[in-house]
């Protein structure tokens, strides 16, 4: 498969996140130090961490441990919500995502998302694709049709909905539903994939597409996963981080964090001894 | 309740042995309920066929000249009826109120679901909830006091004539003030109802926030705020009191911005007493037919857009469905190129951001806009309230609640029996409709009631639509009439009446909101159906259904017109509900019209008791009962 | 009396479901809203004296012959006589009705000119016209030519008149068809008619209030709403040629000139009376009352009759209501009479509780 390099950018104001040359190691997002409340209730305690380019991250833990929260951080989706609190910093090729005066919309167009459970439009399959680029303020028809395209292609589900691209997207299956979703993400060129456990809804059959295809994508994105499913996250991430009762316990590349865990908790949750 | 929670629980001093249920006493709970449920569908079927007997003469006298004329000449020597004129007032008043009650009423509901901060949004909503509560002769008198005035300055200003600020478009205005509560409470609750996944889908991809409520939201939202809004439209249609003091009353048609009018429901309200001879009475029966006929048409398809909700997906979205019939070419895969992508078209550097700068800018606007829209909604609510208080404050002293009326010019008159007639009113209609309504709604949700359920349901969705002034002529008809004279039964039977599908469905909604898993244990146990309803499943719903017991009583405390022509009204007190019986709406509507200051004083003290009790009420029942409570209590 | 006692002893008697009865303690009337405010004064002090409760509802003259017909109420009350068809019916239901004058009122042009301080004069032809819409401006040369000295303004005139069905609009169109014979054919008489032009408004207090808010119009309504809204109103041209201005006076003088015209019945129409002094927009409000009684309730009702038309008169003039007339008084009293002759000891049954 061809690289594929951005050719188009939605304007990207003043405000927004410059690209800047990545550090040293090469890190995409950096998380200083970062605590996190749901009104009084703490979820994420200290956390730090650092999300490297072009490589899939993946964020184990049992349920409740506040993987969700520091992913919707990354994105700042958790601005939704009333009443929650952040400390710490979080920088997105060095730049502050928090910083007042930053263009949300801009950022959250080179941060795409992925949910648990598809979460499709109720409106055509191309028009589920073509969200993004509208609201950014594409109107050309014939730019749209390109990346329409181009998007399903890359989220491995042109073939099956090149025949019925006008009709209603909740016709597909489950799988299919996730891929467009993932395909909606594609189609605002962003920089990092974030994706919450994507597959956790799907058969055994979607599952191994979807895999296949976050094995696909991080040669051109910076992808970071969520994930229960501890062969999942062995079989697809290069790097792992495991999250306890909202901290950080232990990161690393995943081989390492499975085999040779430094944590002993750690070692108790990847052979499955709880959670 | 606490009791029924205990007789849950086997007695422990009991011999062991279980009595297994008796088949006859659950055989005979289901025709209980059944016979409720059918007894609603009764009462409406009675309700079409009395109209009808009693329109017949007219319809046989002036056939479909009566949809087809504007004369309308009861003189004796004249006795011509045509209505045209008054379906065309009804129309036009409920278009205007429409255009500007719609636009208005999505944008408070858009700003209280997916901008305002959580207090403005839990203040916001128990504003516009008040707003519906405010009994409609208090904004007919307020818009002719109010509006009136202010609509002439602006008339005079612009070069118009002199109309005194009645006409159409007064008396549409004012329809919009009582019907934008109930556009923005239907689209508030289906706004709230967009799976959250859904927005933050769409924020994740960059949207803004007006993006997110234009694309997504009221998208997602529209089958049931289109729903909403004919609700409102059906409630704008029936609407009396507030129409006949401001629209001008003249069978004119024309479609000047200041033209007047003059609306079926008023034409009923204005002639129906002093109707004097059989066929003049038979032509406002067959009116009522009409507005009747309307109203059941616009309640329906309220209904079936509401019932949509629950397929969201099947529903494509109109632009799109038209953009498929006659848009542009769709996008079709170039078999050729064999899935890969044809070669990007040439970038227009600058056109999209240009396009996304105006995409935020608009986004800043439009949050404005909507938080104009729920200012201005607050602000009606504020100005109507406001006028009732300062008109009202002055006649309220303790002898407005322990003294009889007396008449004009003697001091110290009160309105005791009024007030006492009102509760016992609205006690003996509560006694009506709940136990048929409750069980009614125990036989649609808890028994498999097929047909005769989705009946029943759409027969109740109708009884709710039916204009009160209809409502009236029936209970005059089935009861009063027969009866020989006016009694508060007759009263209660036209309350409970308008009560009774509020409960129902209500009560139906409470119901259901009962985990099926508290029923199967239930059934698990060997308990039978009815001793599942009495002792499992009505006594978690009671809350809720006691909620919507008490937000319909709040519904229906300030009806005047159908109490007119039933309970009639009485200066003493009612000896049982047998007698003439007083209640305040018909006191505030007779002492309004009086020539006296006293007596205006006091009718506006009896406005302002009658909607500090009937908030008080609302707010109580807020208060007291949990959220999800409410909710189903609501759902009427 | 103590109201809360009262509260107190009445939610008693009701939650014990105890209908200890009104029966010969009361009677349900109703119609007219001209004469309620008359009527709940007559009801106090009548209950004053005699203890026995007399509950008047006001839903209209028609709606009073219509409940009255249906025996739903003791007797009625209207402002225009009940017509043949009428008569005819509740013949066939209870008999014979009687007609009992109760006291008389006067209708008035009443109009909103600021800087008009003199009362204007009108005639009812001009009256006709401007409710016909022939003359729509109050500088009209018919109206300038009545009122010499006064400076009309350019303006339109606007018309204001009753939107639900009334005896004052009776009253009113009745003295215009007498006056217009061009009224009298294309419009008629009747509590509703098809008026030409005007805005409706409900309620002798909805006209009252049209005209105080609004600059330039015009409205007709009873004397008492004139009186007690301060809205200034004309002097109507009598028969005799005479500008009289409605006081209670001029209205009793009208049914005093018309008395040796008023039928046997009772049925008569006192617009356009002769007499120099006679107000020439006067109506009068009957009770309508079934003849045949059964004997208790037929005792109240011409007691509470008798009282009003003699003891209860002296109340008219405080309500700003005209008495009527002494020579009415009398055959009203002989039309009382009827009623108990009509006493028959089979229709016993008491419908009301
Ligand atoms: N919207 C919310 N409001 C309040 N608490 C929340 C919210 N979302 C998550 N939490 C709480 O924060 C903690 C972390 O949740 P989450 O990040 O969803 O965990 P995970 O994704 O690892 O299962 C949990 O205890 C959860 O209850
Ligand atoms: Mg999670």
């Amino acid at each position: 498969m061809t690289r594929f390099i951005p050719q188009m950018t939605f304007g990207r104001s003043g405000a927004s996140v410059q690209k800047q040359s990545p550090a040293a190691r090469n890190d995409r997002f950096v998380v200083h130090d970062a605590s996190f409340w749901y009104g009084p209730k703490q979820a994420l305690f200290d956390v730090s961490l650092a999300i490297p380019e072009r490589a899939v991250t993946a964020f184990i833990g049992p349920s409740g441990c506040g993987k969700s929260t520091l992913l919707r951080m990354l994105n700042r989706m958790n601005d939704l919500f009333d009443g929650t609190r952040l400390t710490g910093r979080v920088l997105l090729d060095g730049t502050d995502v928090y910083a007042p005066g930053l263009d949300l919309a801009d950022f959250r167009r080179r941060v795409g998302m992925v949910f648990q459970k598809s979460n499709p439009f109720p409106k055509s399959v191309y028009e589920n694709v073509a969200y993004g680029p509208r609201v950014a303020g594409e109107r050309n028809r014939r730019r749209l049709d390109h990346l329409v395209e181009r998007s399903l292609t890359r989220a491995a589900l042109w073939d099956e909905v090149k025949d019925r691209l006008h009709a209603s997207a909740l016709e597909l299956s489950g799988g299919q539903q996730q891929r467009l979703c993932i395909a909606r993400a594609l189609a605002t060129d962003p920089d990092v994939l974030l994706m919450d456990e994507p597959a956790s809804a799907l058969d055994p059959k979607s599952t191994q597409a979807i895999e296949d295809l976050v094995y696909e994508l991080k040669q051109d994105y910076t992808v970071v996963i969520v994930t229960h499913n501890m062969q999942q996250a062995a079989r697809v991430s290069d790097q792992t981080v495991f999250f306890f009762e909202g901290r950080v316990v232990e990161a690393g590349p995943t081989e390492q964090v499975f085999t040779r865990p430094r944590e002993q908790q750690t070692e108790a949750y990847v052979t499955g001894r709880f959670g | 309740m606490t009791e029924t929670a205990q007789a849950a629980v086997p007695h422990p001093a009991g011999r062991g042995r279980i009595h297994s249920p008796s088949p006859l006493g659950d055989r005979l709970f289901r025709g209980l309920c059944q016979g409720a449920a059918a007894l609603v569908v009764a009462l409406f079927v009675v309700l079409v066929g009395v109209l009808v007997w009693e329109a017949w003469p007219a319809m046989k006298a002036t056939g479909f000249r009566f949809l087809t004329d504007s004369t309308w000449d009861p003189e004796p020597s004249h006795r011509k009826f045509g209505a045209l004129a008054f379906v065309w007032g009804t129309v036009a008043t409920s278009a205007v109120a429409m255009l500007i009650a719609v636009p208005l009423g999505i944008g408070t509901a858009a700003y209280l679901s997916e901008v305002a901060p959580r207090r403005v949004r839990q203040v916001g909503s128990f504003l516009v909830e008040m707003l519906a509560t405010v009994p409609s002769v208090v904004y007919g008198f307020w818009g002719l006091a109010v509006l009136a005035p202010a609509v002439q300055s602006a008339v005079t200003f612009f070069g118009g004539p002199n109309t005194g600020g009645l006409g159409i478009l007064p008396a549409g205005l004012v329809l919009a003030i009582m019907v934008v509560p109930y556009v923005t409470a239907v689209s508030f609750d289906v706004c709230r109802s967009v799976p959250s996944a859904q927005r933050e889908g769409a924020y994740a991809l960059g949207a803004s926030r007006w993006q997110v409520i234009w694309h997504n939201v009221l998208p997602y939202a529209r089958p049931g705020i289109v729903g909403g809004c004919f609700l409102a439209l059906g409630r704008a249609l029936g609407e009396t009191m507030a129409v006949t003091m401001l629209i001008g009353n003249r069978p004119d048609i024309k479609l000047s911005p200041f033209s007047m009018g003059n609306s079926i429901a008023s034409v009923i309200a204005n002639e129906f007493t002093e109707a004097t001879y059989d066929l003049y009475l038979s032509a406002l029966v067959e009116l009522g037919l009409v507005l009747l006929l309307v109203s059941v048409v616009v309640n329906s398809l309220a209904r079936v857009m509401l019932w949509r909700i629950g397929r969201v997906g099947v529903f494509r979205p109109l632009g799109e469905r038209l953009r498929s019939v006659f848009g542009r070419k769709k996008y079709k895969a170039d078999p050729e190129r064999n899935g890969r992508p044809a070669d990007p078209p040439a970038t227009g550097p600058g056109e999209a951001a240009r396009n996304f700068r105006r995409a935020m800018l608009v986004d800043r606007v439009m949050g404005w806009v909507l938080a104009l829209c729920l200012a201005v909604t607050v602000g009606f609510l504020l100005l109507v309230l406001g006028y009732v208080v300062y008109r009202g404050v002055g006649g309220i002293n303790a002898a407005f609640f322990v003294n009889m009326p007396a008449p004009v010019g003697k001091p110290g008159g009160g309105m005791a029996n009024a007030i006492f007639g009102s509760l016992t009113l609205v006690g003996l209609a509560t006694l009506f409709a709940v136990p048929v309504g409750l069980l009614a709604a125990i036989y649609l949700s808890e028994y498999k009631s097929g047909r005769l359920g989705a009946v029943v349901r759409f027969v109740g969705e109708l009884l709710s639509g039916v204009p009160s002034i209809v409502v009236g002529i029936f209970a005059y008809t089935v009861v009063v009439r027969p009866m020989g004279h006016f009694s508060g039964w007759a009263g209660a039977f036209a309350l409970g009446l308008m009560m009774l599908p509020i409960v129902m469905r209500a009560s139906e909604e409470a119901l259901k909101l009962v985990p099926g898993s508290l029923r199967q244990a239930s059934f698990a146990l060997g308990a039978n159906n009815w001793q599942t309803v009495m002792r499992v499943t009505l006594p978690a719903a009671l809350p809720a259904v006691i909620t919507a017991v008490f937000l319909s009583v709040a519904r229906i405390a300030g009806e005047t017109a159908p109490l007119l022509l039933t309970a009639s009204s009485n200066q003493f007190w009612p000896s049982s509900p047998n007698d003439f019986t007083p209640s305040l709406p018909v006191y505030i509507f007779n002492y309004a019209v009086s020539p006296y200051e006293d007596w205006h004083r006091q009718a506006w003290a009896a406005a302002l008791v009658l909607v500090v009790a009937v908030m008080t009420l609302n707010f109580g029942v807020r208060l007291l009962a949990g959220k999800r409570v409410v909710l189903a209590g609501q759902a009427a | 009396m103590s109201g809360i006692g009262r509260t107190a002893v009445a939610a008693a008697v009701l939650l014990a479901a105890g209908c200890a009865g009104h029966e010969g303690r009361r009677l349900n009337a109703g119609g007219s809203t001209f004469v309620y405010p008359m009527m709940s004064m007559w009801a106090h002090e009548y209950y004053k004296a005699k203890d026995i409760e007399v509950n008047y509802q006001s839903i209209g003259s028609g709606g009073g012959i219509r409940q009255m017909t249906a025996q739903t109420f003791d007797f009625g009350c209207t402002d225009g006589p009940m017509n043949a068809e009428q008569l005819k019916k509740a013949a066939s239901v209870n008999g014979e009705v009687v007609h009992v004058p109760l006291c008389m009122g006067a209708v008035v042009p009443a109009y909103n000119l600021p800087g008009v301080s003199e009362p204007l004069r009108f005639t009812g032809e001009v009256l006709a016209d401007i409710y016909l819409g022939k003359v729509t401006k109050w500088n009209d040369p018919a109206l300038a030519g009545l009122n010499p000295g006064i400076s009309l303004p350019d303006q339109e005139i606007v018309v204001v008149r009753r939107s639900d069905g009334s005896g004052t609009t009776y009253v009113w169109v009745d003295y215009l068809s007498k006056v217009s014979p061009e009224w009298k054919t294309r419009v008629g008489v009747g509590t509703s008619v098809n008026w030409p032009v005007g805005i409706g408004q409900k309620g002798g207090e909805g006209v009252a209030g049209q005209v105080r808010r609004s600059v330039g119009s015009l409205g007709y309504i009873e004397l008492t709403y004139a009186l007690h809204n301060d809205i200034p109103f004309g002097l109507v041209r009598n028969r005799e040629g005479a500008f009289v201005r409605a006081d209670l006076k001029s209205v009793t003088a009208a049914a005093a000139g018309a008395l040796t015209a008023i039928p046997d019945d009772l049925r008569y129409s006192i617009t356009d009376p002769p007499g120099r002094d006679s107000y020439p927009v006067s109506g009068t409000v009957w009770a309508v009352v079934y003849v045949n009684q059964p004997p208790a309730k037929g005792r109240l009702i011409v007691d509470f009759l008798r009282w009003v038309i003699r003891d209860g008169q002296r109340f008219c003039a405080e309500m700003d209501y005209a008495r009527l007339p002494e020579g009415l008084v009398e055959r009203a009293e002989r039309k009382l009479d009827l009623i108990q002759a009509g006493n028959r000891p089979d229709t016993a049954g008491d419908r009301n509780p």
